[in-house]
């Protein structure tokens, strides 16, 4: 009984070692797995969870390359079963779109604090834009309310209502910094998330696998978590989507403001700037010395937040 | 821009006599931007006619510091692009209304919801 034993043992080590030699790669190892069990789903009977499975289970998304590794043709694939999954789930035409990042444009955003008002239509409008969940809510721009002549973002409040803005207080609007030493970037541990050569810091989604370090590696709380699947009403999504920008997000994924890189790329302002009733934000090419943003560095005391952090932000605040 | 002018000029000539004016202390206060007879004709204070889109001039005579700003973007809203040859910007009257210029309050579009509270 025991000799029998060693020698089941005996050959499956010998099973082992030989799997061991052949050169596997991860992905066309899962690949087999995943078209075998594909197989078995679609000869088994049709059960109803078997099906409710497939439609779950995309393998072509489970298996995608990096957005970096992508062919053009694999991108062309790729938007149109996203376009088709966004037809199925929220039945709204969508157009997915890959504008590049532009060369000599390195993007950064003003802000002059001594204007703006707190009336949050930014908050709005960036909501609309980046078809961000409204239930559970996820939104970019936080405005903190603080006291005139204190800059102590933790005694501030971001829950202010009313009309505004209120005696004795000024308003400050913080989102992602785009920073250009990205402490987000350096933790991911997939490189779901880099900075891109006009400056922004993108996420591509179908990379993330949700760990949320760069959650915690981020000050400013710029990234937020899906932990659960984005609610939006059909009417409110916007149609005009960028792969890595506001496309609407999986559940489990971390996103963030990409400085609308859908439209900025484009020429066009991002929705927050053209929100704004009061005119306080400005955005612009650092690389232009013409641009009202390298004006602003140049002739205006800015500052920007955290700077001890090391993080080099691209958005700055001034007093106008 | 024209819709304001349009409104200035049904105003003057209609309810000039009524109008409740918040902009500059005392005096004729009027005549300092508008032709006695004809007042949808905009004079910058050395009597030259200025057109309508040009009006940051006529108020860049008062509010220079501001107009010097607002030339190199560090004031006012900019529209349309980033880009220096397509980007457009607002002109004063867009935000200030120039017989009340001060900027009106806002009431807070709803605040985020106090999660896990």
């Amino acid at each position: 009984m025991a000799k029998i034993n060693l020698g089941e043992s005996d050959s499956a080590l010998k099973r082992n070692a030989a799997i061991l030699q052949m050169n596997i790669k991860r992905r066309g190892f899962l690949k087999g797995i995943f078209s075998s069990a594909v197989f078995a789903l679609t000869v088994a009977p049709k059960l109803a969870s078997a099906g409710s499975l497939l439609e779950d289970l995309n393998f072509d998304e489970f298996l995608q390359q990096h957005y970096k590794e992508l062919s053009p043709a694999d991108k062309t694939k790729i938007f149109a079963r996203i376009e088709k999954q966004t037809k199925a789930k929220y039945h709204k035409d969508v157009t997915i779109k890959d504008p590049k990042a532009l060369d000599n444009v390195h993007f950064a955003f003003c802000l002059d604090l001594s204007v703006c008002n707190g009336s949050r239509f930014c908050v709005e409008a960036c909501v609309k834009e980046n078809n961000q969940s409204r239930d559970p809510q996820i939104q970019y721009i936080r405005v903190v309310e603080l006291d005139r002549g204190t800059l102590n973002l933790e005694k501030g409040t971001s829950h202010y209502t009313g009309t505004v803005p209120k005696e004795g207080k000024y308003y400050l609007p913080m989102q992602c910094n785009q920073c250009d030493n990205p402490p987000c970037v350096k933790v991911c541990p997939t490189e779901a998330t880099w900075k891109e050569k006009d400056g922004i810091v993108v996420i591509d989604y179908n990379w993330c696998i949700g760990c949320r370090y760069c959650m915690a590696g981020c000050p400013y709380g710029a990234r937020h978590f899906n932990f659960s699947e984005p609610k939006i009403p059909a009417n409110e999504i916007n149609p005009n989507q960028g792969y890595l920008s506001n496309r609407i997000r999986p559940v489990g994924v971390v996103e963030k403001c990409t400085f609308c890189l859908h439209r900025t790329r484009e020429g066009q302002m991002p929705a927050c700037l053209e929100a704004c009733p009061t005119g306080a934000r400005k955005f612009g090419n650092l690389l232009d010395p013409n641009s009202d943003v390298s004006k602003i560095l140049k002739s205006k005391s800015v500052f920007v937040l955290k700077e001890e952090l090391n993080t080099m932000p691209n958005f700055f605040y001034y007093f106008g | 821009m024209m819709k304001s002018l349009l409104f200035i000029f049904v105003v003057i000539s209609s309810e000039a006599s009524e109008m409740v004016v918040k902009h500059m202390p005392e005096g004729d206060k009027c005549v300092v931007c508008h032709q006695v007879n004809t007042p949808h004709q905009l004079l910058l204070r050395d009597g030259t006619k200025i057109d309508s889109e040009k009006v940051d001039i006529l108020c860049g005579q008062c509010h220079g510091i501001k107009h010097r700003k607002w030339l190199n973007g560090m004031h006012g809203k900019v529209v349309n692009s980033w880009k220096e040859e397509s980007r457009k910007r607002l002109s004063c009257v867009v935000c200030h209304d120039p017989h009340e210029p001060k900027f009106p309050m806002f009431e807070a579009k709803a605040p985020p919801k106090m999660q896990g509270h």
